[in-house]
């Protein structure tokens, strides 16, 4: 059979020549998002939150004499002393931050009355958007992720002619 | 960290997104994932630790991951599969492939094997090297070049036999 045989480089300059399907312009935007959802080190700083309350629950211990503190009562002359109980050593929940991104907007816009009888025409804009919040879990070491569907309405006054 | 992610993002973006659409075979998924592989870069603080320490090849890996998973959490969604291709080639002239062939191209890239389809958007439009690719897929470096092999003898019976 005297079939055309294309060379590797011949059929990989074909392929180039097909135009892909192009992502849409939100991608950046949502990329952008999500490299400056967290900035700040809030991992770090659950922790060292953790470590710190740590040692500053061993240092209660052994200041009590190394005793592990049988009872809930402070020992002599430690009535000021703070309950070894900061959030994070506790295992509680280290809010890290909450990120809002369109899910689409402008949904619609359109020209009402917002009083129908006397009052001045307005434009209403639906924007829908999904506002996502991160917890950190420090007693088990994980990430939760909260998603919820936002809707704002607004209303512009339109100038009338 | 945040600057070399957008630099990556940057240069690669049409082949980040291609190859997580070549998995999801849909665009809004496609760009699900791209978005949240970079999430889970950012939150992860680092570029890990490839054996070549390629920070392109990892970031091809997770986007690869995320789509994945996105796959597989819509897998009971039977949604048309999507094509990688948008209907049009760029080759005015007809010099190295006419309209008819390049539908035939582009079915016929559709129509591969999920790994070799990766394999082709990850050398052909994302322009990696083999080495990355093996590194992206976690993969030895013959098994991703014979596949690539594969995808291609493929394609050019395709083409051939259009002709």
């Amino acid at each position: 059979m005297n079939e055309p045989q294309h060379t590797d480089e011949q059929l990989e300059t074909m392929l180039r020549g097909l135009s892909l399907r192009r992502p849409s312009d939100v991608l950046d935007h949502r990329v952008e998002r999500a490299l400056s959802a967290r900035t700040f080190p809030w991992r770090g700083l659950a922790v060292a939150a953790c470590f710190g309350g740590l040692c500053f629950l061993t240092g209660l211990i052994v200041g009590n004499g190394g005793t592990p503190a049988a009872s809930d009562q402070p020992a002599a002359g430690e009535a000021a002393s703070p309950q070894p109980a900061p959030a994070a050593a506790s295992g509680a929940l280290l809010a890290s931050g909450t990120t809002r991104f369109d899910a689409q907007w402008p949904v619609a816009q359109a020209q009402m009355l917002y009083d129908i009888d006397t009052g001045p025409p307005v434009r209403a804009t639906i924007r829908d958007s999904v506002e996502q919040t991160r917890w950190v879990d420090t007693e088990n070491n994980r990430d939760i992720e909260l998603t919820r569907p936002v809707r704002e309405v607004s209303f512009k006054r339109d100038i009338p002619y | 960290m945040r600057t070399a992610l957008e630099g990556i993002y940057r240069q690669h973006r049409q082949g980040l997104y291609s190859l997580a659409l070549s998995i999801t075979r849909s665009p809004a998924l496609a760009e699900d994932a791209v978005q949240e592989a970079f999430a889970r870069l950012l939150r992860r603080g680092s570029l890990g630790k490839t054996p070549t320490g390629d920070p392109v090849a990892y970031v091809f890996a997770s986007v690869r991951n995320a789509a994945l998973d996105a796959a597989g959490k819509n897998a009971r969604q039977k949604a048309q599969p999507v094509s990688l291709y948008n209907g049009r080639h760029h080759d005015p002239a007809g010099e190295l492939i006419d309209d008819e062939a390049a539908r035939r191209l582009r079915d016929a890239v559709d129509g591969l094997p999920d790994a070799q389809r990766q394999a082709v958007v990850m050398k052909v439009y994302a322009g990696l090297t083999f080495d990355q690719i093996a590194e992206a897929s976690g993969e030895p470096l013959s098994t991703v070049s014979s596949r690539y092999q594969r995808a291609l003898v493929r394609l050019r019976q395709t083409i051939g036999d259009g002709l």
